[in-house]
């Protein structure tokens, strides 16, 4: 009789831990077995195959005994079907004398043990006891292992809180003409991304975003550091020159690198970052790049998107040039986006990445609003792509929109105009500025104004064409207008030698030179005159004129 | 280049006849002026028909003004027109060579 479909049986199993499965196909030896582990203190359950034994196991049993000679499912088999659902159970095998053999090979499957008919009982409890007490150990090793498994994800969950409490900045509550706005969504591991922002003085704002390679405690402490070593080189700069010169972003740099060097390299690490400063009086943007994923800018008179980019390698390579740093210049209401690796890097689920084309259709399509929305559209678009909302890398990003407060202009009109280094074509250029202007300038008393732009385009581009190109002829230069409501701006893009507006003397004007009043009639005929130069060496000269 | 001179007694007036005097023409410009500027003590130019002058347009009118006075003559400017102006007045030119409406005015003065 099958005592498993005993009713009474179930119900006095009081303590489920101690339930033995015991099959053989003799009845006999069954309840032999039966008898002695129930005097041993276990409840026995008693099967005659091992197609039963399939049925009847479950997680209580804490031991099973198998003949291996059964009928249907052989004990061997059996003990296959117990170690692949029940891996920490391990059966005991019972063999007859001539088939050894098979019970070396049921050890070697996983078998607790093996014992040879014929048997004494004591022998079969002894050892089924000492199962059950292996077995338990191995349910509390389980245990013990997910308490520390937990415990460890509790740390990350620590961990991570301090990533964002002291690697992840906060910016400036209210600084003039930057509208800013942050997001970072934590990976499951935590790492060393962080940004923070910096001011150095009233008219300028630095922000740092650092991405150090590879992940958990030690690329975030690794990033703490870095982080600190930035506020140490800002405050010792501070102290050493009060109100004087401002430290350039590319001494900086060079400062953190030398203090950070022997470490990085101690512990095979490496820091891809970029240090921007927004200069937003003079709308300049100067930075210093390190082989971080390029931030993109969103010029919102054209619409169009282009990358920064520098040229160092990340800190921590071994080959080391001076840092180098580089300018740009911004309109009013111009967006950036500074991001990780994490956002571009996002896979779908068929393995495709993000990319910087997806970001950059995104910029284009959100950046005009505000910066909150430009990330939380980002947030939901990656989210979207990837079908999760856990990911596998730290995602952060940044954006910033330049001398907002005011209300993006309305594109009006754009129009280029390209000429060639030539004397002879400042005419054209004239006709050029005149005849745009006019279009939206269109009151008598605009008049002067008009003509102060003319005077600004000509005395630019001769300077350009007699010191730019060295009085070169045939060399481009690009001649962009955009009309807003408002404003008006004339950028003159030209690849010749790069030129330092402040370098620049004071006009004499007494009558007695004839020369060096260009500049000076420059930045007196427009309301506003910029000049920056791009990595790849493009020089933009930009001038605006505001009206109404 | 184009310039036409005329004389009135001993003073020269040269007409500018071009609508800009800027880098692209204020060397032909100096150059041009060398004749007039040797032959007489006196000299008027006549801007009345430019519309437009840069820097070194003015720079060339400075050195013939300097050209001048070397030698103890006298430059005369005349028929400055609106956008001009406002750029002698933003260089100065306005207080260093003087300026008159017409070529008559100017003439007269000396």
């Amino acid at each position: 009789m099958n005592s498993a479909a005993d009713p009474q049986n179930r119900e006095t199993g009081e303590d489920a831990a101690k339930k033995v499965l015991i099959a053989d196909d003799d009845p006999t030896t069954r309840k032999l077995l039966e008898r002695a582990l129930a005097k041993s203190g276990f409840t026995p359950i008693g099967v005659g195959d091992g197609d039963a034994v399939v049925e009847q196991i479950s997680g209580d049993f804490c031991a099973v005994v198998l003949d291996i000679r059964m009928p249907g499912m052989n004990g061997l088999e059996c003990l296959d079907y117990i170690k692949r659902n029940y891996p920490d159970l391990s059966p005991i095998m019972l063999t007859a004398s001539d088939a050894v053999s098979d019970a070396v090979y049921a050890m070697k499957q996983g078998a607790f043990d093996y014992i040879v008919k014929p048997f004494h009982t004591q022998q079969i409890s002894s050892l089924v006891e000492h199962a059950a007490r292996s077995f338990e150990q191995t349910l509390r090793l389980r245990e013990a292992e997910e308490r520390l498994r937990q415990a460890r994800q509790n740390e990350i969950t620590v961990a991570s809180r301090i990533q964002q409490s002291l690697l992840i900045g906060r910016p400036p509550a209210d600084f003039p003409g930057l509208e800013i706005a942050h997001m970072t969504i934590p990976s499951q591991e935590i790492d060393g991304d962080f940004y923070d922002f910096i001011r150095l003085n009233p008219d300028t704002m630095d922000l740092v975003v650092a991405d150090v390679m590879g992940k958990g405690i030690r690329a975030a402490f690794l990033g703490a550091a870095l982080k600190s070593y930035f506020l140490r080189v800002v405050s010792e700069t501070r102290l050493s020159t009060p109100g004087g010169n401002v430290i350039e972003p590319e001494e900086i740099v060079d400062a953190v690198y030398s203090h950070m060097i022997a470490r990085l390299v101690e512990l095979e690490s490496f820091v891809t970052l970029f240090y921007a400063r927004f200069h937003p009086k003079k709308k300049v943007l100067t930075y210093v790049d390190c082989g971080h994923v390029r931030p993109l800018q969103l010029h919102c008179n054209t619409g169009e998107v282009t990358p920064l980019q520098g040229e160092n390698m990340p800190l921590g390579f071994p080959e080391k040039n001076p840092f180098r740093q580089f300018s740009i210049s911004f309109a009013a209401n111009d967006v950036f986006l500074f991001y990780s690796d994490g956002l571009t890097e996002t896979c779908s689920p068929a393995g495709e990445q993000f990319g910087e084309d997806r970001l950059v259709a995104c910029v284009k399509r959100y950046g005009r609003q505000s910066p909150e929305t430009l990330i939380q559209a980002l947030k939901s678009e990656v989210v979207d792509f990837s079908g999760q909302t856990s990911f596998a890398d730290d995602f952060t990003c940044v954006a910033v929109r330049a001398n907002a407060g005011t209300v993006p202009p309305e594109l009006l009109g754009h129009q280029e105009l390209l000429v060639e280094s030539r004397l002879d074509e400042l005419s054209r250029i004239r006709r050029f500025i005149r005849t745009f202007s006019k279009k939206y300038m269109r009151r008598a008393s605009d008049d002067a104004r008009i003509s102060g732009i003319e005077l600004a385009g000509v005395e630019l581009a001769t300077n350009i064409i007699q010191h730019g190109y060295d009085g070169h002829a045939g060399r481009p230069i690009r001649i962009e207008a955009v009309a807003s409501r408002g404003e008006m701006s004339f950028a003159f893009y030209d690849r010749g030698r790069a030129f330092d507006p402040d370098s620049c003397p004071a006009p004499v004007l007494d009558g007695s030179r004839e020369g060096g009043m260009g500049m000076y009639i420059i930045t007196q005929s427009v309301d506003e005159f910029t000049y920056s130069r791009n990595p790849d060496g493009e020089n933009c000269n930009r001038l605006v004129v505001r009206w109404g | 280049m184009k310039l036409k001179v005329n004389t009135y007694m001993d003073v020269a007036v040269v007409e500018l006849r071009e609508k800009a005097l800027d880098a692209s023409n204020s060397e032909a410009f100096k150059k041009n002026m060398a004749d007039s500027l040797e032959s007489f003590q006196k000299v008027v130019i006549d801007l009345s028909r430019v519309e437009f002058i840069d820097s070194s347009g003015c720079g060339a009118l400075l050195s013939c003004l300097r050209q001048l006075t070397d030698r103890q003559g006298e430059l005369r400017l005349c028929g400055v027109q609106k956008n001009v102006a406002r750029l002698f007045e933003l260089v100065r030119m306005n207080r260093i060579i003087d300026t008159f409406a017409t070529k008559e005015d100017a003439v007269k003065g000396f």
